[in-house]
């Protein structure tokens, strides 16, 4: 993937693009906010990560000025500004997704997997009505589950859960990413919600000996793999 | 003195009345007195012409002059006799040296020499009436007596007392009127003084009070509050201001020191170094987490957040939750029970959620082994009521003032984890929903009792 980079801080630069290129992508770095637009103007990338407080423009306007410039580019935000006045407003400017100063580069690699996975907007109509993964068969209009032709009876946010997962197969998922968008929890709850969530889905999933297709990621989250090896 | 406008104004109105009703009395006696003298002073001029008349022309003419002049007992038309009606009827009366009537039949009897003030009369029209009499001995033994009716007086002293006590009306009506409308003036004015010092005092600083250009004292003081409200509200923001850049400040730095740790972690040498760094690493993130949550409680308090408030079922809310949590519970052997009306009420998802998990997982984590849930949600008139309670190990009753302060843990050994900022943040949820929330008396465990405006359902 193509993948504009704006962040002023030289460390944290270095660290961002060694990290996403040793994924396998392809990194535009721009320390400043005027010549980060004029790039997501002249070029096209497949994801924009911008840091909000930087020199020239903030990364905020860099990303209203380009949508409204037309970009539709999945746009995530880096900043240590953490209010929830702050958050919305990144995500009402534009912004596909917010990630919080500091965080686990894992975290961003899995965040970007997610925003990656995301059909553009126009193709929303033709949105996937049923998810398949490893003989798993996710039927998003009858609200049904299939493992290998037997039902599954989820409950409706062990059934989100799984939504999530099989929309993004053989791609980390973060606990985080997994309050935000099955649980729709802006913060970070001492229990752990996502993991007794997760364990009744997978007993019932793997009700009569099947394979387990949820790892865990430890200390990251969890993925759902495609193929048993 | 009174020290409320209504009490002054009643005094002052009172005692306006009090002034009339004086002046009143002060018209009357004068009025009484000068029309008494009036009466006086013709008696005696009437007098002095009869007894002239008596001197030059004998006791015989003196006698039918007085016959003459007593219109009401003969045919003499005297040019007082008709008069009676508007108070200028005059009475005579003469006797001889025996005592006995020669004319004027209207006095019944005849009074004795001098002036006499409440005189018994008969009117030519059959009423009867009181007079002031002058009666005067005659050189040849006789008496003759000139009276004039008292009725001119009482009517005068009617007119005035009317009038004084219309006059005590219409002060009592105006001054009534006028209190009420001064009294309404101030207090419209005082209710927008009160509702925004209301407002600040529950942390919207961007309250003014509003000033309608009349220049009046109000608006004067209103300007001086504003001013004041100005500044309070420039420091709380400077104030916020300064937090959110030390965060930020602090977290770049924090955040690069995690970056190193991570990085270093991948290359680490050994087991050992890979647990040091891995500590490090949760050590930091509670740190961050601990920053985090301090800025949140006083984001929340700063009530920016009402402006995304947005009706919404406080029951939906709190179902997603019990939901949420309910594997949790099971996983322990304990048991969360809901039983939830609908109530819709302004506010923020997000913050409620929050506030519900973090008492649900101080239940989780304070109330013991074995201590099971309970919420309840109800409507109550214009109130959501929801009551959030354990049937665990309960806090000692010294500590339940406390335990809405910052960073307070009742744990003395602070051996769990966690910052002590969870109820402070549910309070001041709460309070940005213009709730209350209060730890109600239970025989067991702990209730909260929380409570919050609810909107008009729609049904």
């Amino acid at each position: 993937m193509r993948i504009l980079l704006l962040e002023d801080d030289q460390d944290m630069r270095d660290y961002l693009a060694r990290g996403l290129k040793e994924l396998g992508h392809h990194v535009v770095v721009e320390g400043e906010g005027k010549a980060a637009l004029a790039r997501t103007l002249a070029e096209a990338f497949d994801i924009l990560v911008l840091d909000r407080m930087v020199p020239g423009l903030d990364g905020l306007t860099v990303l209203k000025l380009a949508r409204n410039a037309g970009c539709q580019s999945p746009a995530i935000i880096l900043s240590a500004m953490s209010g929830i006045e702050d958050r919305v407003a990144g995500l009402e400017g534009g912004a596909d997704d917010y990630l919080i100063k500091p965080f686990a580069f894992a975290e961003l690699a899995a965040r970007l997997g997610a925003l990656a996975r995301r059909p553009p907007p126009g193709d929303r109509a033709e949105a996937q009505l049923m998810l398949c993964v490893g003989g798993i068969e996710l039927d998003l209009i009858r609200r049904t589950v299939k493992r290998s032709g037997r039902i599954i009876d989820l409950q409706p946010r062990e059934f989100s859960l799984l939504e999530y997962l099989l929309r993004n197969p053989d791609r980390l998922v973060t606990r985080t990413m997994l309050l935000d968008r099955v649980w729709n929890f802006g913060f970070d709850p001492k229990t752990n919600i996502v993991e007794t969530h997760m364990s009744r889905l997978r007993t019932k999933l793997n009700e009569g000996g099947a394979e387990n297709l949820i790892r865990t990621i430890r200390g990251s989250g969890y993925m759902i793999v495609s193929s048993a090896s | 003195m009174p020290r409320t406008i209504k009490g002054l104004s009643i005094l002052s109105a009172g005692i306006s009345g009090l002034v009339t009703l004086a002046l009143g009395a002060v018209a009357i006696f004068i009025s009484h007195h000068e029309i008494e003298a009036q009466i006086d002073h013709r008696l005696e001029m009437e007098m002095d012409a009869l007894l002239d008349y008596h001197t030059t022309n004998g006791a015989a003419s003196l006698a039918r002059l007085v016959r003459l002049r007593d219109g009401g007992a003969t045919n003499g038309t005297g040019y007082l006799a008709d008069s009676g009606a508007d108070g200028r009827l005059m009475l005579y009366a003469l006797a001889d040296a025996q005592g006995r009537r020669l004319a004027g039949s209207l006095i019944p009897h005849i009074p004795p020499t001098g002036w006499s003030e409440f005189l018994p009369i008969r009117r030519p029209d059959g009423s009867k009436g009181v007079a002031q009499a002058l009666s005067r001995p005659l050189p040849d033994g006789g008496q003759i007596v000139v009276a004039g009716d008292r009725d001119a007086l009482s009517r005068a002293d009617d007119r005035i007392l009317i009038a004084a006590l219309v006059g005590l009306g219409i002060i009592l009506l105006t001054g009534t009127v006028s209190t009420i409308a001064f009294g309404r003036l101030v207090r419209r004015r005082l209710v927008l003084i009160s509702g925004t010092a209301q407002g600040i005092i529950e942390g919207d600083y961007t309250r003014r009070i509003p000033i309608d250009g009349s220049g009046s004292e109000f608006d004067r003081i209103s300007t001086i509050l504003n001013r004041m409200l100005g500044r309070i509200d420039m420091l709380m923001r400077s104030l916020r201001q300064v937090s959110s850049d030390i965060a930020h400040d602090m977290r770049t730095p924090l955040g690069r020191i995690r970056q190193d740790m991570e990085a270093l972690l991948l290359e680490a040498p050994d087991d050992a170094t890979t647990q040091t760094l891995e500590r490090t690493i949760a050590d930091m993130d509670a740190l961050l987490d601990l920053f985090a949550a301090l800025l949140g409680v006083s984001e929340v308090q700063g009530l920016a957040v009402r402006k995304r408030f947005v009706p919404l079922s406080l029951s939906d809310i709190l179902g997603e939750i019990v939901e949420a949590y309910r594997p949790a519970f099971d996983d322990e052997g304990r048991a969360i029970t809901a039983s939830l009306t609908d109530v819709t009420i302004s506010g923020d998802a997000q913050l409620l959620k929050r506030a519900v998990a973090n008492m649900l997982e101080n239940i989780l984590a304070h109330a013991g082994d074995g201590a099971d849930a309970t919420i309840a949600l109800m409507s109550a008139g214009d109130e959501a009521i929801l009551t959030i309670s354990d049937d665990g190990s309960g806090i000692a009753a010294d500590d339940r003032d406390r335990i809405f302060e910052r960073l307070v843990r009742l744990d003395p050994t602070r051996s769990k984890p966690g910052h002590g900022l969870g109820l402070s943040m549910v309070k001041a949820i709460i309070h940005a929903h213009r709730g209350t929330i209060d730890i109600m008396p239970s025989d067991q465990g702990l209730c909260f009792m929380i409570r919050i405006p609810a909107l008009p359902s729609k049904a």
